[in-house]
């Protein structure tokens, strides 16, 4: 199976076909970023089309030693924050300063692990995706790439455009809100049967 | 820890791509494509025609160059009187680089090349902007 990088290559030597291919492999965990990135209430289908249209007209540029892939991404997520920022724009961050740096993310320590009785809620899924949703944007970019498509925190920094201990800050800070989301609605969420 | 995460994240719901979502994007490049093909062949077509253009006015310059020069006198007299010429060769050679019409024939070949590169690109676009590519049924 070809890489990613030679798809490119081949599209750019007329391949049509190449293109394509690029798009239908990428396509599906593009969407599930976008989608996750702008919120359930975001238009994820139309951010996603800009996504490919925008990748395709910089291909030429796109330089055959770095990761189609992080490439890619880096392009959705800016599509996603233009979208965010028409939608809303006030800060993502109350903690965000003018120069982009925050100071709340850059401080984090490691979050405390998962309570096991988290595990045996009926409805966690639906849980787990409602308290994503209240996370800033970018913590849930960052969750999205590590935990669903298993990027390394370098490729996410890389994804963001900021520094690689900012990123390890805003993993460690996501999953602390993330925990602290979980954790709270631990008293009231319904337990499967027998593992009580 | 991470495998605690990573087994939470195993859970979350896997938002479902929108049916006919691959044939949309592929139709907008498709669009996008012939757009900058049209766009791109009315440039070099026009580009083209100047540098076809330029090449009368360019042209004359070059034979008027030539004939004010003396070259062409230079350059028959190596035909004409090929002894004298076997004798003084360096000095006839340095007449002859001194009498070259440099502008004019700069110009000719200024023009011949932005005609011929223009063309070769126009070519390139004119079939993707007259034809829509068919990235839906590649």
């Amino acid at each position: 199976m070809m890489t990613d990088e030679e798809l490119v290559q081949a599209y750019r030597a007329g391949d049509e076909a190449a293109l394509r291919t690029l798009i239908e492999r990428h396509l599906g965990p593009v969407y599930a970023f976008v989608h996750r990135y702008v919120g359930p209430t975001g238009d994820a289908e139309d951010i996603a089309q800009e996504t490919f249209v925008s990748a395709w007209r910089n291909i030429d540029k796109f330089d055959p030693g770095r990761k189609f892939r992080t490439w890619l991404y880096a392009i959705a997520k800016n599509a996603s924050l233009n979208w965010l920022k028409k939608k809303r724009p006030a800060a993502f961050s109350e903690f965000d300063l003018p120069t982009g740096e925050n100071p709340v993310v850059d401080t984090a320590e490691d979050p405390a692990p998962l309570p096991d009785e988290l595990f045996s809620r009926t409805e966690l899924a639906a849980e787990l995706t409602a308290a994503m949703t209240i996370l800033p944007p970018n913590a849930r970019a960052v969750l999205s790439l590590y935990y669903n498509d298993h990027m390394t925190l370098q490729e996410i920094s890389e994804v963001l455009g900021e520094p690689l201990n900012t990123t390890k800050s805003r993993h460690r800070r996501a999953l602390q809100m993330l925990r602290r989301k979980m954790v709270e609605k631990g008293d009231n969420a319904p337990k499967k049967p027998g593992k009580l | 820890m991470n495998d605690k995460y990573q087994k939470l994240f195993s859970y979350i719901d896997r938002p479902v791509v929108p049916v006919g979502l691959l044939d949309k994007i592929l139709v907008k490049i498709e669009v996008a494509e012939q757009r900058r093909a049209r766009f791109r062949a009315v440039i070099y077509g026009i580009l083209a025609m100047v540098g076809l253009a330029a090449l009368i006015p360019a042209g004359w310059e070059f034979f008027a160059e030539l004939n004010a020069s003396g070259f062409t006198q230079f350059a028959s007299l190596a035909f004409s009187d090929a002894g004298t010429l076997l004798v003084a060769w360096q000095d006839f050679l340095l007449s002859l680089v001194e009498s070259f019409p440099i502008i004019g024939t700069a110009a000719v070949l200024g023009s011949v090349f932005v005609f011929l590169s223009s063309l070769r690109a126009f070519l390139r676009d004119v079939g993707p902007a007259l034809h829509r590519s068919h990235l839906v049924h590649a």
